[in-house]
């Protein structure tokens, strides 16, 4: 039986899970562990890239990446991920006190600069909100880091982005989010997450992903072929959307990693019409906020299973 | 009319091919200034290529035989109505997309803006080449007629891809 079929980008860079340090990557051995996954069309992709000497040139895949989360962006600026988040962590900021909110994996820093600039935009109206609160992303790539950062330069943006891991920040808790990312985490490595998370002194957390429906690997076909147009994206959009955890997986590990924290699914349900609701969040609260989280969404709390 | 209503769908069609485009090819969060350049010189380069394809058809209506104009009209009557079709239910689904809100606002985006935007190429090709079949009293201003709506319909259609094209040429 051939191994679980594995996005391009999760193959074609490698990091010293220490030291952060890139590692060189061999097309051949990238190669041979698309061909034991049986994954024909990453193959051909694959075999495109430039790799002198056998290994795949760094600043070819740099930009490769820069480019392909740009295209990512554009999805969810369609999809208003930014919104989205802001629906959850605006109530969660306000009962936990949280100064600090992280994005994890976050590439260029959209979700955070997009925080960062509605934030800007609402100061002083009714509609304002995390007045102090520090909003920071990271990342384990360098070049994504200094584009987000650049970006932030650019338009003057009140956020921050770090080559980290963060989970092992060491300073003060943080309210901790992602968007797209959690399904690169299999096994026991997604328990793995939600317990580093805790032990970082997580406040809260919500983590977005693709909700896995009958439509949704349909969905990401058209919208792939029809947004993107690197050939990795439309490759690896396609199979997020085929590997993204269902909400009672997210929910086992998340519990299991993190028992002193409560935890739900936000637009877990599937229904009759999955293409409403393409995504869902796995939410986690420390177990004392639990009921006034739960009570400061107002009628968004009908979209949140039960905490626990 | 039909003449006039057929330029306006291209011109309309360029604009939001310049637009995808654009998209997705800077990480700012604010650039409303960026689309808008990107839309108005698309518009501009879409004016070029109708008044470019409005010649060869008016070469082809001197050129041609007797009754050429009246089958090109009739062939633009259909192409009106598939691409007024298409254009409609776009402009809808973008009305709901900017008024409504959350699960609305999805629907019209996963419903009709991303497949639509897939389907375009497939639409103009079809719809030019259903259109080529409406009924013509002469077979031979036929013949002038059905080239000149593919080339013309085929240029609209391949706008995008040159747009891209363009870009890459322009960064060397």
């Amino acid at each position: 039986m051939p191994e679980e079929r594995v996005e391009i980008t999760d193959l074609i860079i490698d990091y010293d899970p220490e030291t952060l340090a890139r590692r060189p990557v061999r097309k051949d051995a990238v190669l041979a562990a698309l061909a034991r996954r049986r994954m024909g069309r990453a193959a051909r992709i694959v075999r495109a890239l430039p790799a002198p000497g056998g290994v795949f040139d760094e600043d070819h895949l740099d930009a490769l990446f820069v480019r392909i989360h740009a295209e990512l962006q554009r999805l969810n600026e369609e999809f208003r991920q930014g919104e989205r988040l802001l629906m959850l962590l605006g109530p969660m900021l306000g009962i936990t006190h949280a100064r600090r909110v992280v994005d994890v994996g976050c590439g260029l820093g959209y979700v955070v600069r997009w925080l960062a600039a509605h934030r800007q935009a609402a100061k002083a109206t009714r509609r304002a909100w995390g007045d102090g609160v520090e909003l920071m992303g990271c990342d384990y790539n360098r070049a994504l880091i200094t584009e987000a950062q650049r970006l932030t330069e650019a338009e003057q943006l009140d956020c921050s982005f770090r080559v980290a891991n963060a989970f092992r920040l060491r300073e003060q808790p943080a309210i901790f989010t992602s968007s797209g990312v959690i399904h690169h985490f299999r096994g026991e490595a997604l328990a793995a997450v939600f317990r580093q998370q805790a032990e970082s002194g997580a406040i809260a957390c919500i983590h977005f992903d693709i909700k896995p429906s009958w439509a949704a690997p349909v969905g990401a076909y058209v919208f792939h072929e029809a947004r993107m147009r690197e050939a990795v994206s439309r490759h690896d959009g396609v199979l997020s959307a085929e590997r993204a955890h269902p909400a009672a997986t997210l929910l086992r590990a998340a519990r299991e990693g993190a028992p002193e924290m409560v935890f739900a699914m936000f637009d877990g349900a599937v229904g009759l019409l999955p293409i409403l609701r393409v995504m869902h969040a796995v939410v986690g609260v420390r177990r004392e906020h639990a009921e006034a989280f739960r009570a400061s969404l107002g009628p968004l709390a009908a979209r949140l299973s039960e905490l626990s | 009319m039909i003449p006039v209503l057929l330029v306006g769908l291209a011109l309309v069609d360029v604009a939001f091919a310049a637009f995808r485009d654009a998209a997705g090819r800077d990480g700012r969060i604010r650039k409303r200034a960026f689309y808008i350049d990107a839309v108005v010189r698309g518009a501009l380069l879409g004016a070029a290529l109708v008044a470019l394809l409005g010649a060869v058809t008016a070469a082809a209506v001197a050129l041609g035989p007797p009754g050429t104009y009246d089958a090109l009209v009739g062939i633009g009557g259909r192409m009106v109505g598939v691409y007024g079709a298409y254009a409609t239910m776009v402009a809808a689904a973008l009305g709901v997309y900017f008024v409504g809100s959350g699960d609305v606002r999805a629907f019209a985006t996963v419903a009709v803006l991303g497949p639509f935007t897939g389907l375009r190429v497939p639409v103009i090709l079809a719809g030019a080449a259903w259109a080529s079949l409406a009924p013509t009293s002469s077979p031979a201003a036929r013949a002038w007629a059905v080239p000149v709506t593919l080339v013309c319909a085929g240029s609209v259609a391949a706008t995008e891809r040159a747009f891209g094209w363009l870009r890459a040429r322009r960064r060397g």
